[in-house]
């Protein structure tokens, strides 16, 4: 131990010995006991209503559970909202047709669109149905592969001359029955 | 220090209990307020402070055997934010007397106790260049012989830390009591 050890040890010892010690004790109790009793006293009805309402807080299981029910409403919340979203984007995906709507352009990409119209617009009744995008480009490429299936048809008949006579002759036949 | 009847007494408002919790408490936390804060009134206001506080709060207090940690830490806090206020007020310079004081007590009159004041005194000189959470530390430890447990308890620094602010109280007062002996 060196000589900064040895003094500090002794300067320690001192403070040690010598505890501090509180004078008039009782007397002290006596005052504070009395600050209690006359704080009570002054305790306001302001003071109590919030003790009544917020009270409950200081009590352990219940702030727990306050909070496990805060967090679950949260996510319950977060849960209920992220459904909201999926079906706003569901619905904005859908196509809504009003079967009295008319189309007005004739450029060739529509025409299709408008061909589908006149085949759907004598069955529609009144009012809005809904039909989604996937489903109207579907019905426009099966009846776009009808289309040149036909003509494909007809091209093979009119280059055939006894095929086109064969035909005639069978839709004059069935014409007559 | 204080059985488990009292403390449930206390907690169900019984002021009679609470005089008696008081007495037996006070003591103690006048000791580490007035070794943490070198001025008796100041001490004695922060002891009367901490009662107050405990009976209010008594009710929120965990188990018995945490009633002198809870204890020493309001008195601890509240010194705390005694020390944080304080200046050094330039009074004229007594360390010189206080050193004379320490010298005397060492190797003069070693088994004469000090008196509350001279106690304080010298106590405030030798860790005037601590920071509180050191000074705190280092009362605890080697004045009130308190374990790094209970410290980090009391305090709410790792345990690691206290021995870290010890470490440092212990070199800078070393430093000058050997400087000035």
């Amino acid at each position: 131990m060196d000589n900064g050890d040895k003094k500090y040890e002794m300067v320690l010892n001192v403070l040690k010995k010598s505890k501090p010690e509180l004078m008039d004790a009782e007397a002290f109790s006596d005052k504070i006991i009395k600050l209690l009793q006359e704080e009570k006293s002054k305790i306001s009805l302001q003071e109590l209503i919030i003790e009544f309402l917020f009270g409950w807080v200081y009590i352990g299981w219940v702030r727990r559970s306050m909070v496990a029910v805060a967090l679950s409403v949260i996510l319950l919340f977060g849960y209920q909202q992220a459904l909201i979203l999926r079906r706003i984007n569901d619905l904005s995906d859908q196509k809504v047709t009003n079967g009295k709507t008319t189309m007005t352009s004739l450029t060739d990409e529509f025409s299709d669109k408008i061909l589908l119209y006149r085949i759907s617009g004598k069955k529609l009744t009144d009012g809005k149905i809904n039909i989604s995008e996937k489903e109207i480009d579907r019905l426009i490429k099966s009846v776009n592969r009808l289309q040149v299936k036909y003509q494909d048809i007809i091209y093979l008949i009119e280059n055939d001359p006894e095929l086109k006579k064969y035909i005639e002759a069978k839709m004059n036949k069935s014409k007559k029955n | 220090m204080i059985d488990k009847e009292t403390i449930e007494e206390c907690r169900n408002g019984n002021m009679h209990y609470f005089r008696k919790l008081v007495e037996t408490t006070s003591p103690f936390a006048f000791s580490v307020a007035l070794r943490l804060l070198g001025d008796e009134h100041q001490a004695r206001d922060i002891v009367q402070e901490s009662m107050i506080t405990i009976w209010k709060t008594i009710h929120r207090m965990r188990a018995t055997g945490s009633f002198k940690t809870w204890l020493y830490r309001i008195v601890v806090n509240k010194c705390y934010d005694q020390l944080r206020k304080r200046k050094r007020s330039p009074e004229f310079n007594t360390d010189e007397k206080t050193w004379i004081l320490i010298a005397n007590k060492i190797y003069e009159e070693p088994f004469k106790e000090l008196e509350n004041r001279e106690a304080a005194q010298i106590i405030n000189l030798l860790t005037e260049k601590l920071s509180p959470k050191q000074k705190a530390v280092f009362v605890l430890s080697d004045l009130e012989e308190m374990s790094n447990e209970e410290i980090s308890a009391i305090t709410g620094m790792s345990r690691t830390n206290v021995k870290a602010n010890l470490h440092y109280a212990r070199k800078r007062i070393c430093e000058m009591v050997e400087k000035q002996l």
